[in-house]
């Protein structure tokens, strides 16, 4: 799909801020990090210019930067949040990262009891899915109210990924539904997503 | 876009971010930091003395990443009726919105009020100024020197900082002569003349961070000082100990506390080398 | 005025060494066509600007022309805490803040009146430049400090916050480049210093002096701020404006080059 896989540097005026990139054309796509204004098409972000093909035949133009780009929650975003308050209708969280982007602060969500998962909406309880403390991965389904963003668990793969037990240890899944804590052996409830062996993996290193 | 990175990775970032502890303890046991300093290591310290001339004296630190300013403003006041022939030396640390996320706009928070009593006391028991030199006129006209610091880079670690930029700024203070005009009562300034400000003694600071209860380790960064379950700043004047600081956290034994006045020791003498090199070579 | 228990207290009252200097210094602005710092009427001073300065933040720069310094640091997407109503578009706030030691005069703690309407300037300058609607609902909040100030500092904090929003990656329009330019008569000098700045108290009677500044978005050239001083002709202005807009636009490759440098630096760490 790629058209010049090499990247042009930045430092051909293209890639630079605010810079007109050419004219717009039927045949020209704005990607990400660009704009098109008065018949031209102009950078938006200081980066790298990368020129691309569409899938029909389009040259679509993007400016990318390694600079953390999007930074807000978006609509069908994957994010990491630690869960902050569970009541029996939703649960808090503060969302700690967005796709593979780190925030350097938190945004406040929260899990309704209806988007937990995606079976048995109506058996949902929800101190028997989070916990206080938990990290999980969620998708945003909506920027929700002026307050909280509205996050959803509702797949195989979302969920709790690390889960700290009441003996102190971190739990190690056993189920969908539960984890193990290695010392006490004790079982607790979770939605627990379907990653957690991977990210024992990282976590290790 | 997200839709496409897989919820694997979105888990694997959040390793670091998730479990901070657990990263700093792998490393610690290997007695090295993660930003691979040893444990009794401080950041590249760099000062530049002398670099804003609106006020009487200035001067910028950078530790690592944290960088403080301290510019020095010199204006007359009537002394104290108790102490006639006292000046005043007004001390004040901000760490502004600018310098760290932490931080709002408004008036000083608490960390930045401990940071200008801190300060303050670091001034009043070294005594590196006397205040009797800040005196024109016993009873009638003295100095009143304002030491504001200015954090603007907060990463970790700003008392040393702090005391660092003030002790450089002072020594490189030229206030402008002064005549007292007996007949109008008014004071008569120099334009052109200045003389120097009369530095008595060394103050230098070293912040210790306890990690784990048990470990301790120089100049942390921000992420240390968050992770750190106690702080120790030591406070030296030259060859001797002006202040000790341990606002509560970890337990220290003895034996741990000889190995930081050793370090901060030392400490004062790698400091006290670099400014009088910056120094020199403003001079020259 | 009530005391501040949140700082160490002063004297009750101090006043400035230089108001008992025994001869005050007259200067005029030109003299044989050159200006006190040997600048010609157009002349600017030679600038440095850096970007990524501050580690602890987003986005940040630091800008020198001459004496002037100006840092600037940008936070966010921040979730904007005070109960607002939802929208889609971002906010953008701006404080600007003389450091307390930035001018001959000691400054206040507490922002007055002429920071808090430099903050506003600087924010108008700088909304039209970005993308708002990139952060729905979040704030990107802008911090600027002049650390001295030797005339000119709206000017170059605008150069400096611009370069500062674009250093964090946050989408934009255009960078917005500023410059001021003082009106003495007949006279326009760009980038006037602190002695040749417009100050009201000591021009009276005084026609056509003034002064203006101007921010610049210079690849769309359109002008995003202008603000002026003073009483001056309009043809006068007119003139001034346009002087600027030039100087903006020769001043476009300085900040782009200090945000590529940014850039490739960011790239280098990465490996």
């Amino acid at each position: 799909m790629i058209l010049f896989p090499k990247h042009s540097m930045s430092t051909t005026p293209e890639g630079n801020l605010g810079q007109r990139i050419c004219h717009l054309d039927e045949n020209i796509i704005c990607g990400q990090g660009t704009y098109s204004k008065n018949g031209f098409v102009y950078s938006s972000r200081a980066g790298y210019l990368h020129k691309l093909q569409s899938q029909d035949d389009k040259i679509l133009f993007e400016v990318r930067s390694n600079v953390a780009t999007t930074t807000v929650p978006s609509i069908d975003a994957l994010v990491t949040a630690r869960i902050t308050n569970v009541t029996p209708r939703f649960c808090k969280c503060a969302i700690m990262s967005v796709g593979r982007t780190l925030l350097r602060e938190t945004f406040r969500g929260q899990i309704r009891k209806e988007d937990v998962r995606a079976t048995e909406k109506d058996k949902v309880e929800m101190y028997k899915c989070f916990r206080p403390g938990d990290i999980v991965v969620a998708r945003v389904v909506s920027l929700g109210d002026a307050q909280s963003y509205v996050l959803s668990t509702a797949e195989n793969e979302l969920g709790v990924v690390i889960a700290t037990s009441e003996a102190g240890s971190t739990m190690v899944p056993i189920s969908w539904c539960k984890m193990q804590c290695p010392k006490s052996l004790s079982e607790e409830f979770r939605k627990v997503a379907k990653v957690q062996p991977l990210f024992i993996q990282y976590s290790g290193t | 876009m997200y839709s496409s990175s897989k919820p694997a990775e979105t888990a694997k970032i959040s390793v670091r971010a998730a479990r901070p502890l657990e990263y700093y303890r792998k490393f610690l046991e290997k007695d090295v930091r993660p930003d691979g300093r040893e444990l009794g290591e401080f950041r590249p310290t760099i000062l530049n003395i002398g670099c804003i001339s609106t006020a009487e004296g200035s001067a910028l630190v950078k530790l690592g990443n944290t960088t403080v300013m301290c510019g020095i403003k010199a204006e007359f006041a009537t002394p104290k009726t108790e102490e006639p022939s006292n000046g005043y030396l007004v001390p004040n640390v901000e760490l502004s919105p600018l310098c760290s996320p932490m931080f709002r706009p408004g008036p000083p928070g608490e960390q930045a009020q401990v940071l200008s009593h801190f300060v303050n006391e670091v001034l009043n028991q070294s005594c590196c100024v006397r205040k009797e030199d800040l005196c024109i006129k016993t009873g009638k006209l003295v100095w009143v020197l304002y030491c504001d610091i200015l954090c603007l880079d907060y990463d970790g670690n700003a008392p040393d900082a702090c005391i660092l930029s003030l002790l450089a700024a002072l020594k490189s203070t030229m206030l402008p002569a002064v005549k007292y005009n007996e007949e109008t009562e008014k004071p008569e300034t120099d334009s052109v003349k200045t003389e120097p400000l009369h530095i008595l003694s060394n103050p230098v600071s070293s912040t210790f961070a306890i990690f784990d209860d048990h470990l301790l380790f120089v100049d942390p960064t921000v992420q240390e000082e968050s992770l750190a379950t106690g702080t120790v700043t030591i406070v030296t004047n030259d060859n001797d100990l002006c202040l000790v600081q341990k606002p509560g956290g970890s337990p220290v034994t003895a034996d741990q506390m000889n190995t930081c006045f050793e370090r901060a020791f030392s400490r004062s003498k790698e400091v006290l080398r670099l400014i009088d090199e910056i120094l020199h070579s403003i001079e020259r | 005025m009530p005391t501040d228990s949140r700082r160490i207290a002063g004297p009750e009252s101090s006043t400035n060494p230089y108001s008992f200097c025994t001869e005050k210094p007259r200067h005029d602005l030109l003299k044989n066509g050159k200006r006190q710092d040997g600048r010609k009427e157009n002349n600017l001073r030679p600038i440095f600007l850096k970007a990524g300065v501050v580690s602890q933040a987003r986005g940040s720069a630091y800008i020198e022309q001459n004496e002037t310094k100006v840092i600037c640091a940008v936070y966010g997407p921040r979730e904007v805490v005070r109960k607002e109503d939802f929208s889609m578009k971002g906010l953008l706030t701006c404080e600007f803040k003389f450091a307390i030691f930035s001018c001959r005069e000691r400054r206040q703690h507490q922002q007055d009146i002429e920071e808090k309407d430099y903050s506003v300037q600087l924010l108008e300058a700088l909304e039209p430049a970005v993308c708002l609607d990139k952060f729905p609902k979040a704030q990107m909040n802008i911090y600027v400090t002049v650390l001295q100030n030797d005339g000119s500092a709206l000017a170059a904090a605008i150069t400096c916050a611009s370069v500062a929003m674009a250093d964090s990656g946050i989408e934009m329009y255009d960078l917005v480049a500023g410059c001021a330019v003082r009106v003495a008569g007949k006279n326009l000098l760009m980038d006037p210093c602190n002695q040749e700045e417009y100050k009201p108290e000591d021009e009276t009677g005084l026609t056509n002096s003034g002064s203006v500044t101007v921010g610049l978005m210079p690849s769309l050239q359109q002008v995003s701020a202008i603000s002026s001083k003073g009483e001056i002709e309009f043809e006068l202005v007119k003139q001034a404006v346009a002087k600027c807009v030039d100087v903006c636009t020769q001043l476009y490759p300085v900040l782009q080059q200090a945000l590529v440098k940014s850039v490739s630096e960011r790239q280098n760490e990465e490996g």
